[in-house]
C-alpha cells in the first residue's frame, strides 16, 4: 500500500515537473526573480546591506502575486483531466502531496535567484540567507493558497479574480482596513486586536521580518505595547511559523477542494 | 489561460512600476558607517617588577615651574596632585595609578601638560567627582593618554582654556561588590565581593565639562562611558574629531552656548547628541549614526536656539532628528537617511530653516504632530531633496516648479497608539501617501517644501 502510494506520489511529482515546463507563469516568476535579483546592484556601495530592501519589494510587489498564479495554474492545469484522474485508485492527497512537492521543488530554488548576484558581488550573509530563506517560504506559502483557491474554483476567469482578490487584501486590503480603524477608541484599549491580524499575515510578516529583523531598522516608539515588542523580538521564528501554518493550511484546504465533486 | 495570462502581465507591469511612484525600495542602506578603533589593544604590563612607588609625587613637590618631568616606563602609585605648573611626559607604558578612591591625578596648576600616560584606578563616587585626571588649573593640556577603570575620564571644573587632545578613554563596565550589602565584614561573607556590571547610569562620563569655557577637544575616542563628551556651562568651545560610541548620549549638552562640533562621529548609544537649553552652537560635518534602540536618537535638540546644523551626516538612527521647541535654528545640507523617523518636529518649534538637506531612505521622513507652518523650508528659493518625491523641472533649475508636500499619516495617532508604527513602509501606507501627496486632504499632517531640490546634494 505504501509503494502504491509512493508509487502515485512520484508519478505525480514528475509529471507536475514535466507540466511546468511550459507554463508560462513559471517563467514570469522565473523571470521576476532573476531581474529582482539584479536590483542590489544598483547600490554599489551598500550591495550586501541594501539587498534586503530591493528583495522585499520584490516579493511584496511582484513574486507573491507570481507565487499565487503559478498555485492557481497548477491547480487548473489538469482540470480537463480531474473526472479521468479522479477515477484511478489512487487517494486524492497522495495526488496533490506530489503536485505540491512539484510546485516546491520549482519554487523553492527560484528563491536563489533573488540573491545570487548580491552574494556574487558582495558574498554570501546571513541576512541574504535569511531573505532567501523568507522569500521562498512565503512563494510556497503562497503557491498553496494559490493551489487551494484552484481547486475550489475551477472555472478560470473566477480562479483568476479570487487571485487577485485575495493578493489585493494582503497586500492593501487588510493594512488600509486597520490603518483605517487606528484611531477607534476600542482599538486603542485592545491593541491586541489591531496587531494579531498584521501578525497573521504572510507579507506583514515578512516585511516586519525584513525591516526590525535583517535590516536591522531601529522601531521607532513600538514599545508601547508589548505584543508588538514581542513579535518583533522574535519575527523571523515568527515569520517561519506563520509561513508554515499558511503552506499547511493551504494544502489542507486544497485537498478538501479536490474532494469536491467534478463537474463533467 | 491566455486571458489569464494577459491579466496577470498587466498586474506584473503595475507591480514592477509601483516602485517607481515611491512604494520602491530605498537605495539606502540601514549601516553604521565602519568606523572603528581597536580597544582592545594590549593592556599595560603593570608587572611587580616595574613598581615605582610614590616616586613620582616626592618628585612633583620639588619640581620647579615650566619643568619637564620625563616619566620612565612602569607603575606609579597614586594619587597625583599637580599643583606645580610642570609638564609630565609619560615614556613608554608609563601608568599612573589611582588608589581607588579619589582621583588618579588632580591638576591644580595653570598651564599643566599631562601626556603619554595610561591613568587608571580613579574613585567610583558619583558624588564626589571622582576622575582620571581631575582639572581645576587654568589652561592645562591633557593628551594622548589612555584612559581606563575610572569614572570620570577628564573632568574639567571652572576653569578656562583647556586642551584634550588625542586620548582613548574606555569607561568602566564592570565593578566589586559585597555579596551580602547587610553582612559587616566581620561576618561570614561579609568581606566577600563579587563583580558586577556597572549599570550606565552608575558610570561616569568620558569628557567632562562644567562651568568654563574656551576648550578645545579634539581627536580622543570615548567607549563604553555614560555620556561620551559631557558640557553643562560651557561656551566657546570648539569639539572636533572625536569618535564616540556606545555609550548614552555622545554628546550630553546643557546651558552652554557658542560652542563648535566639527568632523565628530557619534554613533551607537541612546542619542550621538542631546542639546538643551542651548544657543548658538554650530555643528558641522559630525556623523550621528546607528543610534538604535526603542527611544533612540541621532540628535536631539530640545529648547535650542539660533544653532547652525551643518553638512552632517544622520544615518541608521531610530530618530534621525527630534527637534523640541526649537527657534531660530538652521539646518542646512545635511543627509538624513535609513532612519525609522527622519525629523521629528513640534509644532512648539518655530522659525527653523531647512534648506539642501536629504531626506532618503528613511521610514518615515518627517513626524510632525500638526500643520507646521511656523518653519520655513527653503532658504533663498532653494529646498531640501525628498525621497519620494514626483517632481516637475521644466526650467530645468534643478529645483521642483510645485512645492513638494511630505506627509505623516501617523502623525497625531503615534502617540496614543504607537503600534500604528508596525505599518511602516507597507504598501498600503505608501499607496495612501501617493494618495494624499496629490489631493491635498486637510488635516493631515505634514510639511510643505516650495522648493524641492531634483538631485540630492552631493555628501
Amino acid at each position: 500500500m505504501a509503494n502504491a502510494r509512493l508509487t502515485a506520489l512520484a508519478a505525480t511529482f514528475r509529471r507536475e515537473i514535466t507540466a511546468h515546463r511550459l507554463n508560462r507563469f513559471l517563467h514570469v516568476h522565473l523571470a521576476i526573480a532573476a531581474v529582482a535579483g539584479l536590483l542590489p546592484l544598483f547600490t554599489p556601495a551598500h550591495t550586501s546591506g541594501a539587498a534586503p530592501w530591493w528583495l522585499l519589494q520584490a516579493v511584496l510587489y511582484a513574486l507573491s502575486l507570481s507565487a499565487l498564479l503559478l498555485g492557481l495554474s497548477s491547480a487548473h492545469g489538469e482540470a480537463e483531466e480531474l473526472a479521468l484522474l479522479f477515477t484511478q485508485p489512487v487517494q486524492r492527497w497522495v495526488w496533490l502531496s506530489g503536485k505540491a512537492a512539484g510546485l516546491a521543488a520549482l519554487i523553492v530554488p527560484a528563491a536563489l535567484l533573488l540573491i545570487a548576484p548580491a552574494a556574487l558581488v558582495g558574498g554570501l550573509t546571513v541576512e541574504l540567507a535569511g531573505i532567501a530563506a523568507a522569500s521562498a517560504g512565503l512563494t510556497l506559502a503562497l503557491a498553496a493558497a494559490g493551489l487551494a483557491l484552484g481547486l475550489w474554483i475551477r472555472d478560470g476567469v473566477r480562479g483568476l479574480l479570487a487571485v487577485m482578490g485575495l493578493w489585493f487584501v494582503l497586500l492593501f486590503g487588510a493594512d488600509l482596513l486597520l490603518l483605517a480603524v487606528s484611531g477607534a477608541p476600542w482599538v486603542h484599549r485592545y491593541p491586541t486586536l489591531w496587531i494579531v491580524p498584521l501578525m497573521i499575515n504572510p507579507l506583514d510578516a515578512l516585511r516586519i521580518t525584513v525591516l526590525f529583523g535583517f535590516g536591522d531598522a531601529a522601531p521607532a516608539a513600538l514599545d508601547g505595547s508589548r505584543l508588538a515588542g514581542w513579535w518583533i523580538g522574535r519575527s523571523q521564528s515568527w515569520l517561519a511559523l506563520v509561513l508554515v501554518s499558511w503552506t499547511l493550511a493551504g494544502f489542507l484546504a486544497a485537498v478538501a477542494g479536490s474532494r469536491r465533486s467534478v463537474d463533467v | 489561460m491566455i486571458t489569464s495570462g494577459r491579466i496577470f502581465l498587466g498586474t506584473l507591469a503595475i507591480a514592477l512600476v509601483a516602485p517607481a511612484y515611491g512604494w520602491g525600495p530605498s537605495a539606502d542602506v540601514r549601516s553604521a558607517p565602519a568606523v572603528d578603533i581597536d580597544l582592545s589593544a594590549p593592556a599595560v604590563d603593570a608587572g611587580p617588577g616595574h613598581r615605582h612607588g610614590r616616586w613620582l609625587q616626592r618628585r612633583l613637590d620639588t619640581a620647579r615651574p615650566g619643568e619637564v618631568i620625563d616619566v620612565p616606563a612602569g607603575v606609579h602609585d597614586g594619587p597625583f596632585v599637580v599643583d606645580v605648573p610642570v609638564h609630565l611626559r609619560g615614556h613608554g607604558t608609563a601608568v599612573l595609578q589611582g588608589d581607588g578612591r579619589t582621583h588618579v591625578v588632580a591638576v591644580r596648576a595653570p598651564g599643566v601638560v599631562v601626556e603619554g600616560f595610561h591613568v587608571r584606578g580613579s574613585g567610583l563616587q558619583l558624588s564626589a567627582d571622582h576622575a582620571a585626571i581631575h582639572v581645576t588649573g587654568e589652561r592645562a593640556i591633557i593628551r594622548d593618554n589612555r584612559i581606563s577603570e575610572s569614572l570620570h575620564g577628564v573632568y574639567v571644573r571652572g576653569v578656562d582654556g583647556v586642551r584634550v587632545e588625542g586620548n582613548t578613554i574606555t569607561g568602566r563596565t564592570r565593578t566589586f561588590e559585597p555579596v551580602d550589602p547587610g553582612a559587616g565584614s566581620a561576618g561570614p561573607g561579609g568581606s566577600e565581593l563579587c563583580e558586577v556590571d556597572l549599570g550606565q547610569d552608575r558610570r561616569g562620563n568620558g569628557l567632562h565639562f562644567w562651568h568654563s569655557s574656551g576648550h578645545t577637544i579634539e581627536r580622543n575616542v570615548v567607549r563604553d562611558a555614560r555620556d561620551g563628551v559631557y558640557f553643562s556651562f560651557v561656551d566657546d568651545s570648539v569639539v572636533r574629531d572625536n569618535d564616540i560610541a556606545r555609550v548614552r548620549y555622545g554628546l550630553h549638552y546643557m546651558y552652554s552656548d557658542d560652542n563648535r562640533f566639527e568632523g565628530n562621529v557619534f554613533r551607537e548609544s541612546a542619542a550621538g547628541a542631546a542639546l538643551m537649553y542651548s544657543t548658538g552652537i554650530v555643528l558641522r560635518d559630525n556623523v550621528f549614526a546607528a543610534n538604535r534602540s526603542h527611544r533612540a536618537y541621532g540628535l536631539l535638540m530640545h529648547t535650542v536656539e539660533h544653532t547652525d546644523v551643518l553638512s552632517n551626516r544622520i544615518e541608521g538612527n531610530t530618530m534621525g532628528i527630534f527637534l523640541e521647541n526649537g527657534y531660530g535654528n538652521r539646518f542646512l545640507d545635511n543627509r538624513i537617511a535609513a532612519n525609522h523617523i527622519g525629523l521629528h518636529i513640534t509644532d512648539g518649534s518655530a522659525e527653523n530653516v531647512f534648506s539642501g538637506n536629504t531626506f532618503t531612505g528613511n521610514l518615515h521622513q518627517v513626524e510632525t504632530d500638526g500643520p507646521n507652518r511656523a518653519n520655513h523650508w527653503a532658504l533663498d528659493g532653494r529646498g531640501n531633496h525628498w525621497q519620494d518625491a514626483r517632481l516637475l523641472d521644466l526650467d530645468g533649475d534643478g529645483i521642483g516648479d510645485l512645492p513638494h508636500r511630505e506627509l505623516d499619516l501617523f502623525g497625531r495617532l503615534r502617540r496614543p497608539f504607537p503600534a500604528v508604527g508596525l505599518l511602516s513602509g507597507s504598501p498600503a501606507e505608501r499607496l495612501l501617501r501617493f494618495v494624499h501627496a496629490r489631493l491635498a486632504l486637510p488635516g493631515i499632517s505634514g510639511v510643505v517644501d516650495p522648493a524641492p531640490l531634483v538631485k540630492a546634494a552631493r555628501p
